[in-house]
């Protein structure tokens, strides 16, 4: 799987095309042959609605013809229903079984690159026919070890900025609504469950020249991540399943740190539930741009601000509000042409 | 796949947003940011008054709900069925009759009484938003009551065009303290939100926010010591319909000539059936 | 007396404790050698009577423009006091208007004080028209009748000598020269104690620097207000000033009459300047 040396590339990257063949048409991880081809469909809305359900989110995605914001909001909506169980144990990325691991930072990581399944290199192409590597490819999850991130040896010779970290407990944005300044954690999980499509060009902006110039991606995978919940009655640590999940981590520049006068390079985190590798990524480009903004060589701009982010990469609510304009608005707009007829007369006086 | 329970929220969140509400009580006009819920209806379609309603009412409560003063409009019909099918309270459309009535861009004709609460659906909380975008400063300006560049706006309007170009979310200021967005309820509306005995209280879901104004609350619009407050005067018009005059009228353009109705349509129906009656 | 500054310091960065000691004039440097802060007021003591005129200059980075801005409290200060004319507690005691809150700052810059900067766009709200922004200070310092607001924008317009039929266009429809007017009347239509200036005419061709310049002075003598004008610009100083200060590394180095200090400067470092520029 490895695609580190030039010569295995070819081979690798057949392989990789071969698996996302498979993965999407129901060789891979379904149960349910009809669930795969939705597979990132699936996946998006889960981190959207924030609520991961895959048989929840099929019912959201047949409810709403295919429309995937809607898909999301029926999911979010669902939500409102439930009543909050508890808490379940910290995941962390490193207990992620892996399948696909890259970083574009250096070619030799720890563990090994792992391409895995993607259409990264597929040819985008309808109507002719692409034939995929023959060979039997097989995807392997690892399975036990944790897998550290591709930026850790640059981490160990402390070569990395550390966020400071101000708050004692993480903001829950599902039970108060963040207030400036916004702690870190609440822009992340306002990031967690944005719209993939907003979040993704508010990173852009700062890919061309409003912000960061060009991020490195340190580490990115995806897999399954068991979530392991406190039992209610024992307290024994019980794995209740198993979630699909993307996690990045991203370089950006270098700058004096202010702790110690030292360079070091600052880095941001994305995460997502399911397979959403665009998301994680555009997530990990605005914690980078948000926690450092002056680290930016592109000055600051959109991306850069708490205010501008947290606010409009919401797709259930900007979706909401751009469609209620449908609604009557009669007595207010009658009220309007009545200042507009007083202030016409007021002028012609 | 759980059932919904009754007003379709689990109860925690209930809870929640009844604190939110007891605290924008105790301070009127005091934006009170919540964690507003999704709901099975569409942000910015009303979502911040019907979580303000699920959350306070009870089986005995009997519900109006009205859109642009209409019990009929579609909006206004899709809310009720909803807090109706996770409820089972009874409704109305005689204002009189309804504890709990939930609103947009209007408030009843018929004057409301002790027992009754006003709930608005709010699309913009933030009075401030058009002179300064920033949540932070907002609430700085807010905490510092530093109103100035709404005053500003006013003047600017009045030195143009003679008055204030704003129809509707016509600022107002709430019991000699902070000033607060009223909804979008035309002008008419505004001096009816002065020392009202109906508990008024406002949602906004998407922009997460809750607000009130307790009865017999001293509320007054922006205005210049040497000037009026004005609003809409319908002078010698009377409804097609029911023939009644001074309330808040829809004007209707029709092939020949303009015709005008009761905005509060519960109301013209009373006047209409007092009037046949009367016949 | 008007103001009272009393020590008056701003330090950028993390001070090591002793910065103050280890800069300003007589080291020769505004960095501490210490921690590489940088100290650009270095304990300032100053007086400013009232109708007074006081001039403060010295070259960039001198920390002239910080000490004006530490008075308007467009930045916060490190260390001293600031006292004011008339400014007391409750209790009669004279305030510190350093120590003021929001509110009190607001009450304080529509009062007392007002700020003319170098650049219009700081002083002027650019969405407000020319009266609009007049107003601002009138409605700031709690005027709510709208005729009032507006007959005084529109003496202030006329004082500026900007046509009153322009009141109510935009500050970008406006000259550079008489968007600097516009930032007078407004700073002027609270009737201040004190006027601060900020390079108020740098940037401006010559035959317009002139014409502000005797504007501001005619308007100082009729109303009858304080001022303190910084400018690298000795003409500038000349025209407007009674009383120079020169300002190097952040401390003050030279105080006295503007005439003497422009004909027969004592510091070595002013006879550099004036006669650098002169």
């Amino acid at each position: 799987m490895s695609y580190v040396a030039i010569q295995g590339g070819a081979e690798a990257i057949s392989a990789s095309k071969s698996l996302y063949q498979k993965m999407i048409h129901g060789n891979f991880l379904a149960k349910d042959a009809q669930q795969a081809p939705l597979l990132f469909g699936l996946d998006r809305i889960m981190s959207e609605g924030a609520l991961y359900s895959q048989q929840l989110g099929l019912k959201a995605i047949k409810s709403s013809g295919c429309d995937l914001l809607e898909a999301a909001f029926y999911l979010r909506a669902h939500r409102s229903t439930c009543q909050r169980v508890g808490r379940c144990s910290t995941i962390t990325s490193y207990d992620i079984r892996t399948i696909r691991r890259i970083s574009s930072a250096s070619k030799e990581i720890p563990d090994g690159q792992m391409l895995g399944p993607s259409s990264d290199y597929i040819l985008k192409l309808l109507t002719k026919k692409q034939s995929f590597s023959s060979k039997p490819t097989k995807c392997r999850a690892t399975t036990g070890q944790q897998v550290a991130s591709a930026l850790d040896e640059l981490r160990k010779q402390n070569k990395i900025m550390q966020p400071e970290v101000n708050e004692e407990e993480p903001f829950d944005i599902t039970r108060s609504s963040p207030l400036p300044p916004y702690p870190r954690s609440s822009l992340m999980q306002m990031m967690a469950r944005g719209e993939t499509g907003s979040m993704l060009g508010f990173a852009y902006t700062t890919m061309r020249g409003y912000g960061d110039v060009h991020p490195t991606i340190g580490d990115l995978r995806i897999g399954m991540v068991a979530v392991v919940y406190p039992h209610p009655f024992t307290g024994n640590e019980v794995t209740v399943g198993e979630i699909r999940v993307t996690a990045v981590e991203t370089v950006g520049s270098f700058k004096k740190d202010p702790i110690d006068g030292k360079l070091r390079l600052a880095t941001g985190f994305g995460f997502c539930f399911g397979f959403n590798e665009t998301k994680a990524i555009a997530m990990s480009i605005l914690d980078l741009a948000l926690t450092y903004p002056s680290f930016s060589i592109g000055g600051t701009g959109v991306a850069t601000s708490a205010e501008m982010i947290i606010h409009h990469i919401d797709g259930i609510e900007s979706m909401g509000f751009t469609n209620h304009f449908k609604l009557p608005h009669y007595v207010t707009f009658q009220a309007d042409l009545h200042t507009f007829n007083t202030a016409g007369e007021h002028r012609d006086d | 796949m759980t059932e919904t329970t009754f007003g379709f929220f689990d109860e925690d969140a209930k809870k929640e947003i009844r604190r939110a509400l007891l605290k924008a009580i105790s301070l009127p006009g005091y934006i009170v940011p919540f964690a507003s819920r999704e709901m099975p209806i569409a942000r910015g379609w009303g979502t911040g008054g019907l979580q303000v309603t699920l959350s306070i009412i009870k089986e005995d409560d009997v519900l109006k709900v009205i859109d642009q003063g209409c019990d009929g409009s579609v909006n206004a019909v899709n809310i009720r069925d909803f807090i109706v099918s996770t409820t089972e309270v009874d409704t109305t459309s005689l204002t009189a009759k309804a504890t709990v009535i939930q609103t947009r861009h209007r408030i009843p004709e018929q004057p409301l009484t002790e027992n009754q609460i006003l709930v608005f659906q709010v699309p913009v909380a933030e009075v401030l938003t058009t002179v300064e975008p920033d949540t932070a400063r907002q609430k700085n300006m807010h905490a510092h009551r530093e109103y100035s560049r709404l005053w500003v706006l006013l003047y600017e309007d009045t030195a143009q065009y003679g008055d204030s170009r704003i129809s509707n979310r016509y600022p107002v200021e709430i019991n000699d303290h902070y000033v607060m967005d009223p909804s979008p309820i035309p002008r008419y509306d505004i001096p009816r939100l002065n020392n009202n005995p109906a508990l008024l209280l406002f949602g906004a879901g998407r922009e997460k926010r809750i607000y009130a104004i307790p009865p017999y609350t001293k509320v007054t619009p922006l205005t210049f010591v040497d000037r009026d407050f004005q609003v809409e005067t319908f002078p010698g018009i009377s409804c097609k319909r029911c023939g009644t005059s001074d309330v808040f009228f829809d004007e209707i353009q029709g092939v020949d000539g303009t015709y005008y109705y009761c905005s509060d349509t519960a109301n013209c129906d009373s006047m209409l059936n007092r009037k046949q009656n009367a016949a | 007396m008007l103001l009272d500054i009393q020590y008056l310091s701003k330090i950028y960065g993390e001070s090591c404790g002793h910065c103050l000691e280890q800069t300003g004039d007589e080291h020769g440097r505004a960095i501490c050698p210490g921690c590489q802060s940088v100290v650009a007021v270095n304990r300032v003591n100053l007086r400013v009577e009232k109708d007074e005129v006081l001039g403060i200059v010295g070259e960039s980075g001198s920390g002239k423009s910080t000490l004006l801005q530490l008075l308007y409290r467009d930045i916060k200060a490190s260390s001293g006091r600031v006292f004011f004319q008339d400014m007391l507690d409750s209790d009669g005691l004279p305030v510190d208007i350093l120590k003021l809150n929001l509110l009190e700052t607001t009450v304080m810059r529509n009062k007392l004080m007002s700020m003319i900067y170098q650049n219009p766009r700081q002083g002027l709200n650019f969405l407000f028209s020319a009266g609009g922004n007049i107003a601002e200070k009138i409605i700031g310092a709690g005027e709510r009748h709208f005729e009032t607001i507006r007959s005084r924008a529109l003496h202030f317009i006329d004082k500026i000598e900007l046509p009153i039929s322009r009141i109510d266009d935009y500050p970008e429809t406006f000259s550079g020269g008489q968007q600097q007017r516009i930032q007078i009347a407004k700073a002027l239509s609270s009737s201040p104690k004190l006027l601060l200036l900020d390079e108020p005419t740098t940037g401006l061709d010559v035959s317009v620097q002139a014409k502000i310049l005797d504007m501001i002075r005619m308007l100082q003598q009729e109303m009858s207000f304080s001022m303190v004008v910084v400018s690298h610009d000795l003409g500038v100083i000349r025209h407007l000033t009674d009383i120079t200060v020169v300002m190097r590394n952040g401390s003050i180095v030279e105080y006295g009459l503007t005439d003497q200090i422009l004909e027969d400067p004592q510091h070595g470092y002013t006879q550099l300047l004036v006669s650098s520029i002169l």
